[in-house]
């Protein structure tokens, strides 16, 4: 077409222009921005999980009208419940997380002097073996479940107030670390092992985001872990129960009850599920089906396609949160979001890891399905600051390449388009 | 500790006035630093003695003084005639080798700098600001982030004000927020600043230090008497300075050091800044305070100074909400890259604080291109080879003022002639007037003439900023010929 030309036919560059925001490297850019796909993630996510739960309450309600209870129980609850924790996302949201440092520190006070008025008798109630809660007119308040809320908005403030900046192990263990631990002896007391476990774990997280030496890190993992087994084998009892997940038919009728009966209505669920509401294993056969156990009757009910979604659920939220937490620039807001997601993984990981029989059985709830107003109150709050920090919090821009070339073109650039490498005019 | 004098436990700072046993003080220097000084101490009742190199006809405001009680003699006759001094007080612009200040040392005699006097005097807390470029702008919106949390606050030292001179109408609990010189730190034994600001450390008045490590030594001084409780900010990006802060922090019963940086934390791993700027924001103490947009000083240099003086002010109190308002109100400061004027689509800018290379350099990166650049003045022993280089790059053409003109030619004909650099043209203007109106003419729209001159200005003026303003009045002088 262009004769004259023949000779200078050349690719040109096709560039495709990556979205470089058109600011200067002063700008000032949120969380929100840099990783919009993440946000809506989280709250996405939640939410699903959130109507999940709400359907399997509705399932699990009618197993209820057996016994002569009402159809809608937990449903009904429930769903009070999420209205009044999506409340409290919303407000959280509005909520500068930067002015909750001095709230942080009063909130965990408050918190370690709840857990100790549960083990003071008459003003508490025990339930399942364990005496957690605080009644509060018709409410009850179970402070072990703001326990977790609070180990992540002190560990934040905390680790990463200026008297950390030495980095010794004393500041990050005075007040932080030994707070934690003493609230952790607490819960343990009230003998519920799985929320101990779940603040244990949040604890060494939470010290490890804020950057506490490796081998100090360890030391204290250690500890933990030492005195865990400790407990767990000073008593035949407790482990019985703590092992009976490696064998779970050797005593189904006994130990293993639970986690046998659980198993048969996975079992039952096969590929794709016995359908929604035709769950067997939730007429008194599994106990705590509402609750701890729910995600047996999820298996049951929609096979091992529903099961896995709802894992698939899980790990996305952890993926935002993960992809929030590194692009955050300020370590507060860093470490909040990484605890928050920590929470929500971690007890989702231990309780799947229980039903399953991966791990042992703990009893905690599953985050956003579990009946249990304190727990989703609490999972939802924990949203509500995730979000919050995104929408304010300065953020690490993604390196932009200034551009990009469709074909391979830039191969040949290197070689000065076209000809040989350092191909230059001859020496005269 | 440093502090071998007696002094009451209960008061923390200084303020316990001069040693009883001092009766008669000598005063080195008919500055203005050194003129405050004598006319405080004559106020207390003691015989004082203000001697010059400079005849007393050549000094102004050295009748007041003599009003006050203060005798001046000349330098050279205290060689015949010294006056039996128990304290010697050293303006900062006395060198150390000056022959008073040597037979002082000699007979034993205590040297205080005007610095130590004023510590001496007052009982505020001083918060002394060092480094070597910078200072003037850092103190400055020290003293405006404590004016915008409503906190009364001095600005004193090289900025302009004697720090002797406000004595009698000075508050207690006043921020003294003093701008200190190396100079002003080499005679300094019991000063104990509630928050020591280390800027940078770059080769500067090296023909008065010798060499780098005095002078880093000089600095240092600033922070030898700090006590647990007080704050020493200092910044990491500045490797001698970050040196000097790991000591500092080792130190038992020392300050807490606050370090900033430009960097986000992680990319220097000696020591993890408590102030840095990461994501286009500015965090003070660990926490985000305002987005860099928010920020009216031009520079990364300008941020380091910023960072510096929202820590300081956090260490003294100030709030957050103050700090950020005050950072983002703050416009800068006289003499320090000030535009003067436009003329013909001329940008005129007065940068006569910078009196070293350093600061020459920071204002050709704030102006690259098509700038007419003023240098000159009195040599510092510095080395113009970086300034060559840099005109190299975007500069039109370099007029050359006063002594420091012929070194001037020699460093930009080396880097011409050694690395090949073909520089913009060079013209010897003699006087600030000339250089002005010979750019004036050369320059064309959208050009720029800025008064950088690297040097200091003790050959043609009096100080800087009598230099600032002769370019400035000539600025206005072009304007209405122009009109």
């Amino acid at each position: 077409m262009n004769s004259s030309g023949a000779h200078e036919v050349r690719t040109e560059p096709k560039r495709r222009q990556v979205s470089a925001p058109e600011r200067g490297p002063n700008a000032a850019v949120r969380l929100r921005d840099v990783a919009l796909p993440s946000y809506h993630l989280v709250w996405v996510t939640a939410l699903l999980l959130l109507i999940a739960g709400l359907c399997m309450m509705l399932s699990v309600s009618v197993a209820t009208t057996v016994a002569g209870g009402d159809k809608f129980v937990y449903v009904r609850q429930q769903g009070v419940t999420a209205a009044v924790g999506l409340v409290a996302l919303l407000l959280f949201t509005r909520v500068d997380y930067r002015k909750m440092r001095a709230f942080s520190v009063i909130f965990l006070a408050l918190v370690a002097l709840s857990l100790v008025v549960v083990h003071i008798p008459g003003a508490s109630r025990s339930e399942g073996g364990s005496s957690s809660w605080i009644p509060l007119g018709p409410l009850t308040f179970q402070p072990s479940e703001f326990a977790k809320l609070a180990v992540i908005l002190a560990g934040a403030h905390l680790l990463s107030s200026p008297r950390l900046r030495k980095g010794d192990f004393a500041s990050y263990m005075w007040p932080f670390g030994v707070v934690g631990l003493g609230m952790c002896g607490l819960v343990i007391l009230e003998g519920d092992l799985g929320t101990a476990v779940i603040i244990a774990g949040l604890l060494l997280g939470v010290l490890w985001i804020g950057g506490m030496r490796g081998s100090q890190w360890l030391a204290v993992a250690g500890a933990g872990v030492v005195g865990a087994l400790a407990f767990t084998f000073s008593s035949s009892e407790r482990m019985s129960r703590v092992l009976s997940f490696l064998n779970p038919s050797a005593d189904p009728q006994g130990t293993s009850f639970q986690l046998s009966q659980s198993l048969v209505a996975m079992g039952r669920g096969g590929w794709f599920g016995v359908g929604p509401g035709g769950s067997v294993q939730k007429f008194q056969y599994l106990p705590q089906a509402h609750t701890d156990m729910i995600y047996a009757i999820l298996g049951e009910e929609f096979g091992l396609l529903g099961a896995g979604l709802v894992i698939v659920l899980f790990g996305l939220f952890a993926l935002a949160c993960w992809q929030l937490a590194r692009r955050c620039a300020d370590p507060m807001g860093r470490h909040m979001i990484a605890g928050c997601g920590m929470l929500v993984t971690l007890q989702a990981v231990v309780n799947i890891g229980g039903v399953t029989g991966a791990l042992p059985l703990a009893g905690v709830p599953l985050p956003f399905i579990s009946y249990g107003r304190n727990s989703l109150v609490v999972m939802l709050i924990a949203v509500g600051l995730v979000l919050a920090i995104a929408k304010r919090a300065p953020a690490r821009p993604v390196p932009v390449q200034a551009e990009r070339y469709g074909n391979v073109t830039h191969i040949d650039r290197r070689r000065r388009d076209g000809r040989a490498r350092g191909a230059r005019p001859g020496t005269r | 500790m440093a502090g071998n004098r007696d002094r009451p436990p209960a008061l923390g700072y200084g303020g316990v006035g001069v040693p009883d046993t001092v009766h008669r003080v000598l005063v080195l220097g008919a500055s203005r630093s050194g003129l405050a000084a004598a006319q405080v101490l004559a106020g207390m009742d003691l015989q004082v003695t203000l001697s010059d190199r400079r005849d007393a006809e050549s000094l102004a405001g050295l009748e007041a003084a003599r009003r006050s009680g203060v005798q001046f003699v000349r330098e050279d006759t205290l060689a015949e005639d010294w006056p039996q001094a128990d304290l010697v007080v050293k303006s900062p612009g006395v060198p150390e080798e000056a022959a008073p200040v040597v037979r002082a040392r000699a007979f034993g005699v205590p040297v205080w700098s005007e610095l130590e006097l004023a510590y001496a005097l007052f009982p505020n807390p001083f918060d002394a600001v060092t480094g070597t470029n910078g200072k003037t702008t850092t103190t400055a919106l020290l003293g405006h982030l404590f004016a915008t949390a409503g906190r009364p606050a001095r600005v004193l030292g090289n900025i302009g004000v004697a720090v002797t001179s406000v004595a009698g109408d000075i508050r207690p609990h006043e921020e003294l927020v003093v701008e200190v010189s190396s100079f002003q730190l080499e005679d300094i034994h019991a000063f104990r600043p509630a928050v020591g600001i280390f800027l940078n450390l770059t080769p500067d008045h090296l023909d008065r230090h010798g060499s780098m490590e005095r002078y880093l030594a000089c600095k240092a001084n600033l922070f030898a008497s700090q006590r647990a409780g007080d704050v020493a900010v200092l910044n990491l990006a500045d490797p001698a300075v970050a040196a000097l802060g790991i000591e500092l922090s080792g130190r038992p019963g020392g300050p807490r050091v606050a370090f900033f940086s430009v960097d986000a934390p992680g990319t220097v791993l000696t020591a993890t800044p408590g102030s840095w700027v990461d994501a286009g924001w500015m965090f003070l103490e660990g926490e985000p305070i305002l987005p860099l947009s928010g920020i009216q000083l031009p520079g990364r240099h300008n941020l380091e100074n910023c960072l510096a003086a929202g820590t300081a002010a956090l260490a003294r109190g100030v709030d957050r909400e103050a700090v950020a308002e005050g950072l983002h109100t703050f416009a800068g400061v006289a003499h320090r890259l000030e535009k003067a004027g436009t003329i013909a689509g001329v940008t005129y800018v007065n940068d006569s604080k910078a009196t070293n290379v350093e600061a020459t350099l920071t204002a050709l990166k704030a102006y690259p291109e098509g700038t007419h650049l003023i240098l000159g003045g009195r040599d510092k022993a510095s080395d113009y080879r970086p300034v060559a280089r840099a005109c190299a790059r975007g500069c039109r053409a370099v007029y050359l003022i006063g002594e420091a003109t012929s070194l001037m030619e020699a460093a930009f004909a080396e880097v011409r002639e050694r690395e090949g650099v073909r520089g913009p043209e060079i013209q010897a203007a003699g006087d600030l007037e000339t250089a002005v109106r010979a750019a004036a003419k050369a320059a064309g729209a959208g050009d720029v003439v800025l008064l950088a001159p690297a040097c200091a200005s003790f050959d043609q003026y009096r100080n800087f900023e009598e230099r600032g303003e002769h370019f400035r009045t000539i600025v206005e002088q072009l304007a209405r010929e122009a009109s």
